[in-house]
């Protein structure tokens, strides 16, 4: 009975420990396909700034 | 007489031996025949059972007398522990370094592992991790159902967990887990393992037919939204990462772990020169060593161990329960997914890769022609041979902990 119990101790971490590296899988998969919302913002802004200096340039 | 039996040893040592080995002998060249005609046939595994059917039936043909007067083969002497003796033995036995060299320190099973890895596209399971290691763990419960079998039938703990990791369906695991924990066995625990493993070829398909509905059998799974593209530099990192925590959690399986992963990394790198040397020749040529070596193992006085009959019952036990448990797991997911998922991928988390992704494949594909799920077969087959890494690795570190 008590190596039932230790194999099934055994099995239900197994699970455990299968999760949690499918739960790293998962970060990693995320944040790698994830849009860089911080890098358009900057690229946005930037692309403004041009427009507003090309502008500026165009009035002078 | 005497110089008739002196000219033909193969002969005289067959009729001077015990019956039982003699008969052994015979039943085992028969078996070796056997194998490579149903290799050739194509119901077992070919790159595995012809060099192994040949090298079974050669060694029970060639046994001489020997000097001292005992009978052995001019192969290989995997009893040997005497320093002395094997340095004598490495330069008669002509397989004997690859044995020593290559085998009995496991590093074959890790050629084979940098080949898988050379192989496999790591892209679904990055997609979908939890789908496939969800089949893969339910995949693995013969790994842990045949435990108290085996020590109901008699064996130790040690040995107990050797033998069921047939039910990982992962030859070099096995080869790995008997040499810690039941160096005593792990020649006939390792050809038990091999020669089942062709097996799953043949007897899986009527596993699948007898456990899913043939209306299961045809779904073709549909995704609302198609998946992310995932680049080779996300794999390699991904592949990095994972190495490195496998490793820290445990590193009494981490030759495994690194030769799983150099393998995806050189694939992801894009060094193709390398990349082709391991799924190449790295790969084959340790194949084809690892079937002639098994073969010529099954020699008849080796494998007359009082244990081998108990070990062949439970090979047979821990696969059939690990396949029961993977299409289980199809159905959990069938039922997660509400429906939108074939049950029989389940048993493709028995991590025999590619060979049980290729048998759903074919069994879906005689039910619904247009059905193709080998993305998601292949995911949870790759799953499982990173799940069975780390069931090897939990085995090694807690089975001697509980034996204490």
């Amino acid at each position: 009975m008590n190596v039932i119990y230790n194999i099934m101790l055994i099995y239900a971490l197994a699970f455990v420990i299968g999760f949690f590296v499918a739960g790293i899988i998962w970060i990693l998969y995320t944040s790698m396909t994830a849009k860089g919302i911080g890098k358009s913002i900057l690229r946005d802004s930037y692309s403004q700034m041009k427009q507003l200096k090309q502008k500026k340039i165009k009035s002078t | 007489m005497n110089i008739f039996y002196q000219l033909f040893q193969g002969f005289s040592t067959l009729a001077l031996s015990d019956p039982l080995i003699s008969f052994t002998r015979v039943a085992l060249i028969l078996l070796g025949i056997l194998l490579v005609y149903l290799g050739k046939k194509g119901i077992l595994e070919p790159l595995l059972m012809i060099p192994m059917g040949l090298g079974m039936a050669t060694i029970n043909a060639s046994i001489i007398f020997l000097p001292d007067g005992a009978q052995g083969n001019l192969f290989v002497d995997p009893l040997v522990t005497d320093i002395n003796q094997l340095l004598n033995i490495l330069q008669i036995n002509f397989l004997q370094p690859v044995y020593t060299y290559m085998f009995s320190n496991g590093l074959i099973a890790c050629f084979i592992f940098m080949g898988i890895g050379g192989l496999i596209d790591i892209s679904y399971i990055l997609q979908r991790p939890f789908s496939s290691m969800t089949l893969a763990l339910f995949a693995e419960f013969g790994t842990f159902a045949t435990i108290p079998v085996a020590m109901a039938m008699g064996l130790t703990l040690n040995e107990s967990a050797s033998i069921a990791m047939v039910g990982g369906a992962d030859g070099p695991m096995v080869l790995y887990t008997s040499l810690i924990l039941a160096k005593h066995l792990f020649v006939p625990i390792t050809v038990v393992a091999y020669l089942y493993l062709g097996l799953t070829y043949g007897g899986y398909p009527y596993l699948i037919r007898l456990l899913v509905p043939r209306k299961y059998r045809g779904i073709q799974v549909k995704y609302s939204k198609p998946p992310k593209p995932i680049s080779s530099n996300m794999k390699l990192a991904s592949a990095v990462v994972l190495c490195v925590i496998l490793c820290f959690l445990f590193p009494v399986a981490s030759p495994l772990f690194f030769s799983l992963f150099v393998g995806i990394a050189i694939r992801e790198s894009g060094l193709t020169h390398i990349q082709d040397f391991i799924v190449g020749p790295l790969l084959y040529g340790s194949t084809f060593l690892l079937g002639i070596l098994l073969g010529i193992l099954c020699e008849a006085h080796l494998l007359l161990n009082p244990k081998i009959l108990t070990l062949l019952v439970l090979g047979i036990i821990a696969l059939l329960f690990s396949g029961i448990g993977g299409i289980m797991g199809g159905y959990v997911m069938f039922f997660i997914k509400k429906g939108n998922f074939n049950p029989a991928i389940g048993i493709a988390g028995v991590s025999c890769v590619p060979t049980t992704a290729k048998v759903v494949q074919k069994e879906v594909s005689k039910v619904n022609p247009n059905a193709i799920i080998l993305q998601e077969a292949l995911g949870a087959n790759i799953m499982g041979v990173i799940t069975t890494a780390i069931i090897t690795g939990l085995f090694i570190t807690l089975i001697p902990y509980f034996m204490k």
